[in-house]
């Protein structure tokens, strides 16, 4: 009894380990599958990752890897879990050629993206379709503050301020985090589906000067030959070295969004999420709440525009259209919003999967897809909204919390057809 | 001097075009409180209705010689068509079964809905602007120094006719009596005995009619089709609509040729490169200084 | 000293008046209770108190500060509360969470700690977690910490939403109808609870309240509204024999349906 309440507070607070004891309940007889779960598909991993270039095509292989990766992620949520996927995302690239390496960089870099944009959407409930204006600004700020060369804008030649990859990523930070407080101000006052067209505006309007302001971007030529970030004398230019960076990036901000999730500002965003004039009557300032939830997720985007640059070694405002944020709020909501592991999946599904169906062919007998994965990726993209939203509101892999949310309107229903 | 009024009849022209397919969304949000954001692609996709249609007809060039006004209206129509079935399929697929969901789910089914017109079209046209057939006279008149071509004029008075049409419906027919009841208060119509469902479907169908029949006319004016051209026009008659005040017709008219002229102007104040912010900053002004519109209702926060 | 003082509160929606010059003081820990036949203006006047809605005209003091205007999370810090007529929890929390959205403005954890969690982060947390447990034992809901919201009984949430109110630490709760729907054993152990907030909590109680035998029960004042308008107020005794509450009453037949009908 005495031991029951000690514990009591951790399991209050921490959704992960609610979870896990509900599915420990539930399946008693294989917990001890559980507990080793992870560690059984370690090898796994790795023999189809050393077997790949003998005997596997690059596609069979990534979707072996999804599906494993897949089944470690229902399975891990502890600590040695995510240690165990810890390593095996870094040991992946090793035995990996430089197409699939590429694919795990856009996976992780998106995975970023997604955890930036879970904390607006699926933590505080605000929908943001511009959210790569953040991610716009991060990238054009690593360009602006670098050491120019031949490729940099006129104001970069001007200044020179010479800046190198570390310095900027929390510069960045920063500078998206106001820049979303600035955005947020004017407009989250504002209702949900107004609040949705106006980023939708703000993301098209930092194209658009993007494309104009010739002397700070160089207008539809771009800005290139950025320099790579610097490690103890050399630079990281490959894109397994790049590859880490960003997964080191990945696992900061899962674990910063998760235990902020856990925390009273987490509370406050669950509060206003399901009635927000209740919330405010609780003692939550929910506009700035809200405006916190838009400076986090801004910060994020910021980062990952900051890598994406120093990857790329170049800039242009065609990097940066509507698409962006689709890809992103695609992922966010068919891998399941709320959390993280259905980010994971999101980025695999929406980033990865397209990149190695990029020259399939799907041939029905009387019409043929070509190139499936590289043209028809948006086309499915909007069918899986749409599906996912019917059918599975809660998204492939959801927070118990937002199944939950979205099988009560259901219920509703039901009641209104009786 | 007459740049300025060349402006004002730019302005007028695209106004006509913002105001009809504002009023789709109006419609559609007085009945459902949800914004279609697939609106814009129901323009685009009429567009591309009246462009295939002219297409199978354009071997028979003794009918667009002799007829050309028939040639125009069956391309409008066909848009119309086009349209009006693909807002019914989207309607039934989309939106209907997440009638009772939280207010994220249909938002973001109508967002599903948008990009996967829009995208299958760009597959369709492989990425291609499709040049649309020249089947309005060419010319124009002269009033004073300024010159007005045909399609302008024709543009203008279409849209007139089109809103003075959707007026007439709304307020004199029995349907559009019931499309005014279920914006109102949707259980008491239901309890009145008007099919709530069929009078949704109608909403959208007269909405679609509009914004395809606007489709056509615009791919005329511009002389081409393509994919991407519901994305600005979708946003900027829904910044219309929000400035005459969601949910209202008139309101919708009046938002359509005010962000027209505005932009038109726009173009000389500030540079053309610019124009299309003007939509999003009226948009924002509006939303934050008076987010009822120039003629909607001011809601009361309900207890 | 009154606690809280209403002074010539008008609302009005749209030409509507809901509420016409309205004035009511409150005394420190007491219990009173507002009634009045349907759309009096009852709930209007809790909307004010909690900022909810801003009063066309007129002031409303509490504890010497002046509050109406204010937004409502201002409102909450300065120490009034409330519960609503049609329940409004947050039905996908548990009912531990709850109550710890209701103790927001006694945590202090930010960004930063949220992320780091020094010990003095975990302690408060825990220490959070620990009250609010308390306040759900206080409301009669131990053992039911980890159910979600909207898996407990009617009865339960009513007293849940008494919880998380209360862990706003109010000087004022305002109760909305807190045994509408309930049978009269539930009634009577609520009556019980609403003298111990007062008694043990020394929290003052406004209610608005539709079983006379709840508001006779309970309340030291009664303060009657009708069409918007103050038409008595009184102990309950002095109510009861008020002719202009008769008349009211029986204008609409309500006392005696309603008391008969629960």
């Amino acid at each position: 009894m005495v031991q029951q309440r000690r514990r009591l507070p951790r399991s209050l607070t921490s959704e992960a380990l609610r979870e896990r004891i509900d599915r420990m309940r539930a399946t008693s007889g294989g917990a001890q599958l559980f507990r080793f779960g992870p560690y059984a598909l370690l090898p796994l991993l790795g023999a189809i990752a050393a077997l790949s270039p003998a005997l596997l095509s690059t596609r069979l292989t990534f979707l072996l890897i999804l599906i494993v990766a897949y089944l470690m992620m229902r399975i891990v949520d502890n600590l040695y879990g995510v240690a165990v996927l810890a390593l095996a995302l870094a040991l992946l690239p090793t035995a990996m050629d430089g197409f699939e390496r590429n694919i795990m960089f856009n996976v992780a870099l998106y995975t970023v993206l997604g955890i930036g944009l879970n904390v607006v959407v699926g933590y505080a409930g605000l929908l943001d379709l511009g959210y790569v204006a953040f991610f716009a600004a991060g990238a054009y700020l690593y360009a602006l503050v670098v050491a120019p060369d031949a490729g940099a804008s006129e104001w970069a030649q001007n200044w020179d301020l010479g800046l190198t990859f570390w310095p900027v990523l929390p510069l960045a930070l920063v500078a998206a985090a106001l820049i979303g407080v600035a955005l947020g101000v004017p407009v989250l006052r504002l209702r949900g589906d107004y609040l949705a067209i106006v980023t939708l505006g703000f993301g098209e309007i930092i194209r658009i000067m993007a494309n104009n302001e010739d002397y700070y971007t160089s207008g539809p030529r771009g800005l290139f030959l950025l320099p790579k970030p610097p490690f103890f004398g050399r630079e990281l230019d490959t894109a397994q070295e790049l590859y880490f960076v960003v997964l080191v990036v990945a696992f900061v901000a899962v674990f910063a969004a998760e235990r902020i999730r856990d925390s009273r500002v987490g509370r406050a965003w669950e509060a206003i999420r399901e009635d927000e004039d209740v919330a405010s009557s609780m003692g939550i300032d929910t506009t700035v709440y809200k405006l916190l939830a838009f400076a986090i997720g801004a910060a994020i985007g910021g980062v990952g525009g900051v890598i994406v640059a120093a990857k790329q070694g170049s800039v242009f405002p065609t990097d940066f259209n509507l698409d962006v944020s689709i890809n992103v709020l695609a992922l966010v909501i068919i891998g399941g919003m709320g959390n993280v592991r259905g980010i994971l999946l999101g980025a695999l599904l929406v980033v990865g999967l397209p990149d190695v169906l990029r020259d399939f062919n799907l041939d029905l007998g009387f019409v043929t897809f070509q190139n499936v994965g590289a043209d028809y990726r948006l086309v499915i993209f909007g069918a899986a909204l749409v599906a996912v939203m019917v059918l599975r509101p809660e998204g492939l892999l959801p927070s118990r919390r937002r199944a939950a949310e979205f099988r009560e309107a259901e219920l509703l229903e039901q009641e209104y057809a009786t | 001097m007459e740049q300025w009024i060349q402006l004002t009849i730019d302005g007028i022209t695209l106004g006509g075009v913002y105001a009809v397919i504002a009023l789709g969304y109006t419609l559609v949000y007085g009945v459902l409180r949800m914004i279609n954001f697939a609106h814009g692609e129901l323009f685009m996709m009429g567009a591309f209705g009246g462009f295939y249609t002219l297409d199978a007809f354009e071997n028979h060039t003794t009918m667009n010689d002799s007829l050309p006004s028939l040639t125009i209206a069956l391309a409008i129509f066909a848009g119309m068509g086009t349209s009006v079935i693909l807002a019914i399929l989207m309607e039934r697929l989309a939106y209907r079964p997440l009638r009772h969901a939280p207010r994220l789910a249909p938002l973001i089914s109508a967002i599903g809905v948008s990009i996967l017109l829009r995208n299958l079209m760009l597959r369709w046209t492989n990425a291609r602007r499709q040049v649309f057939p020249q089947v309005f006279p060419r010319g124009s008149i002269e009033i004073g120094d300024v010159n007005v071509t045909y399609i302008r004029i024709f543009l203008v008075a279409l849209s007139i006719l089109f809103m003075l049409l959707l007026y007439i419906f709304i307020q004199r027919t029995k349907t559009g009596t019931a499309i005014r009841a279920v914006a109102e208060d949707r259980d008491t119509a239901a309890l009145m005995g008007i099919d709530v469902d069929r009078t949704i479907v109608l909403t959208f169908v007269s909405g679609a009619a509009l914004a395809g029949a606007a489709g056509v006319c615009y791919a005329m004016y511009t002389t081409n089709a393509a994919a991407g051209m519901g994305f600005l026009p979708g946003i900027k008659a829904f910044t219309a609509a929000v400035l005459g005040g969601i949910g209202s017709v008139p309101g919708a008219m009046f938002g359509g040729y005010f962000l027209g002229l505005s932009e038109s102007y726009s173009t000389k104040l500030i540079g053309a490169q610019y124009k299309d912010v003007v939509a999003f900053v009226l948009l924002v002004l509006v939303l934050i200084f008076r987010p009822w519109g120039f003629f909607g209702k001011r809601e009361d926060r309900r207890a | 000293m009154a606690i809280l003082s209403v002074r010539h509160v008008s609302r009005s929606f749209e030409g509507l008046v809901a509420l016409n010059d309205v004035s009511i003081d409150v005394e420190p820990e007491t219990i009173v209770g507002v009634i009045g036949p349907n759309g009096a203006g009852k709930t209007t006047l809790f909307n004010i108190l909690t900022g909810f809605y801003r009063p066309t005209s007129g002031e409303v003091w509490f504890l010497d500060k002046r509050v109406d205007g204010l937004p409502m999370h201002k409102i909450a810090a300065a120490g009034i509360s409330r519960t609503f007529q049609n329940i409004r929890l947050f039905s996908n929390m548990t009912a531990i969470e709850n109550v710890l959205v209701g103790q927001h403005l006694h945590l202090g954890t930010n960004i930063a700690t949220a992320v780091l969690r020094p010990p003095a982060t975990t302690r408060a947390e825990r220490r959070a977690v620990e009250q609010s447990a308390e306040h759900l034992r206080f409301a009669g809901l131990a053992g039911r910490e980890n159910e979600l919201a909207r898996n407990l009984a009617y009865g339960e949430q009513r007293r849940l939403e008494i919880a998380r109110a209360l862990a706003v630490r109010p000087r004022l709760l305002l109760l909305d109808e807190p045994t509408a729907g309930m049978n009269a054993g539930e009634s009577m152990a609520m009556m019980k609870l609403i003298r111990e907030l007062r008694d043990d909590l020394q929290v003052t109680v406004i209610l608005i309240e539709h079983q006379m035998r709840v508001v006779m029960g309970v309340c030291e004042r009664i303060s009657v509204l009708d069409y918007g308008e103050k038409i008595a107020e009184g102990t309950p005794s002095e109510v009861q024999r008020d002719q202009r509450v008769i008349e009211a009453y029986l204008g609409t037949g309500q006392l005696k349906r309603q008391d008969a009908g629960s």
